[in-house]
């Protein structure tokens, strides 16, 4: 068996991570173990519900086996989770597509391009799909190899020597921000916005005092509850405490860096990664509960999404 | 005080131990031998010196203990009166645990140096 694959199943029994099934998933998919792929994601689906790229992988082997009920009811719950997630909306084209619903697909293919405004792949795709809808038969949207056509998407099938690219392997972006660009008879999403703040549950733990959401260069991106001028501060000086981690550990060949904590008497500051990209830093009192707020923090990191 | 290292290493989780002054010098190590202790020592001081700014800065008072994780293993460094004890952790290691049982040993250095 794949040393990786190995690797990865002991670190969701250890350490269950949405990233490590995800990536789990995708190196068995590329296996072609499709049970394994379904066992997979079931199973971080239910540790996780709201990791889409769970999701999104299974509904891809249920669409390739041919069981497009399975993959599109898999795909509404998607959307239920996510209704901003874009890949999700592409991935129910497909199954639509597969199933010959070709109109349903399009109009999947334009809720994915109000959400990606402008995207060159999505518009290319509805473009391919309405000129086949005339003709479209059972099989439309599959490839001579008998594979899905998924231009648009940001998942791929390959297996093999070309892997799936390195954005697929972490979970799918959960915005907070409302979108500038909806549809312009779209009702407004402002009263929504409060309770999709990805910190929202962050806050509410006992002990935590201000978050802060910082980038790989240290910049604050946005923070909550923070004294003033505080946050520029905290985004500073710990981007500075993970560059000396990073050194550290990579000394020590335990990279990359997940989180670090550093306690004093009266508090603690922490910080948990997703990548490099974001960090995110809290500020809490020193009798909060650690364990908790790191789960809140990874909820949070996924519902932040990344790049 | 290699002693005590020595002892320290046998809690589980934990995979080697050394002593460091605040200016990242060796006073006391068990390590295994592929492990470079200097660049551990500087690194570990180095996280000391950094954290040490960021947490006066943002709760005027010096680190306690700072706690550094990685994939494949972490850092923990608990302040022991004049010096810091830098201990290294598996992946699997019971963190919680670990630390309520290095705490004692951080301790009891700190006594040794004081006296």
């Amino acid at each position: 068996m794949d040393p990786e694959i190995e690797r990865l199943r002991k670190k969701v029994e250890n350490y269950p991570s949405p990233s490590a099934y995800n990536r789990l998933a995708e190196l068995l998919r590329d296996s072609k173990d499709y049970d394994g792929v379904k066992s997979v994601c079931t199973r971080c689906i239910r540790e996780f519900k709201r990791n889409g790229t769970a999701y999104i992988i299974l509904a891809e082997v249920y669409i390739n086996q041919g069981n497009h009920s399975d993959a599109t009811s898999l795909l509404e719950d998607a959307i239920k989770q996510d209704p901003r997630s874009a890949e999700a909306f592409c991935m129910l084209a497909s199954a639509h597509e597969a199933s010959g619903a070709t109109q349903d697909a399009i109009a999947c293919l334009h809720k994915a391009l109000d959400l990606k405004p402008g995207d060159a792949e999505i518009q290319e795709r509805i473009s391919k799909v309405s000129t086949s809808a005339p003709s479209a038969p059972a099989p439309a949207g599959r490839t001579d190899s008998g594979t899905i056509d998924m231009t648009g998407m940001s998942l791929s099938m390959s297996s093999g020597a070309a892997s799936a690219p390195a954005a697929a392997s972490e979970p799918i972006a959960f915005d907070a921000q409302p979108r500038t660009s909806a549809p312009v008879n779209a009702p407004a999403p402002a009263p929504q916005a409060k309770a999709a703040n990805p910190l929202s549950a962050l806050l509410d733990e006992a002990g935590v005092i201000g978050v802060v959401v910082a980038d790989d260069q240290g910049r604050v991106v946005s923070s909550e509850q923070m004294a003033d001028g505080q946050e520029t501060v905290f985004a500073a000086l710990a981007h500075e405490v993970s560059t000396g981690c990073e050194e550290a550990l990579n000394h020590l060949q335990q990279a990359p860096l997940a989180n670090w904590s550093v306690t004093t008497p009266s508090g603690l500051l922490m910080a948990f990664r997703r990548n490099a990209e974001l960090t995110l830093l809290v500020q809490a009192k020193s009798d909060c509960k650690i364990a908790m707020i790191e789960l809140r923090a990874r909820q949070a990191l996924i519902d932040l999404g990344g790049a | 005080m290699d002693n005590l290292l020595q002892q320290l290493n046998t809690v589980r989780g934990v995979g080697g131990s050394l002593l460091i002054s605040d200016e990242g010098l060796t006073m006391a190590s068990s390590l295994r031998n592929d492990i470079d202790e200097e660049s551990v020592a500087a690194s570990a001081a180095d996280i000391i010196e950094r954290s040490k700014s960021m947490s006066e800065k943002l709760n005027n008072e010096a680190p306690t203990l700072i706690h550094s994780q990685g994939q494949n293993g972490g850092i923990i460094v608990l302040a022991a009166g004049q010096a810091f004890l830098v201990i290294l952790t598996d992946p699997n290691s019971n963190l919680a645990l670990l630390q309520l049982e290095a705490t004692p040993y951080a301790e009891s250095i700190a006594k040794q140096l004081s006296l």
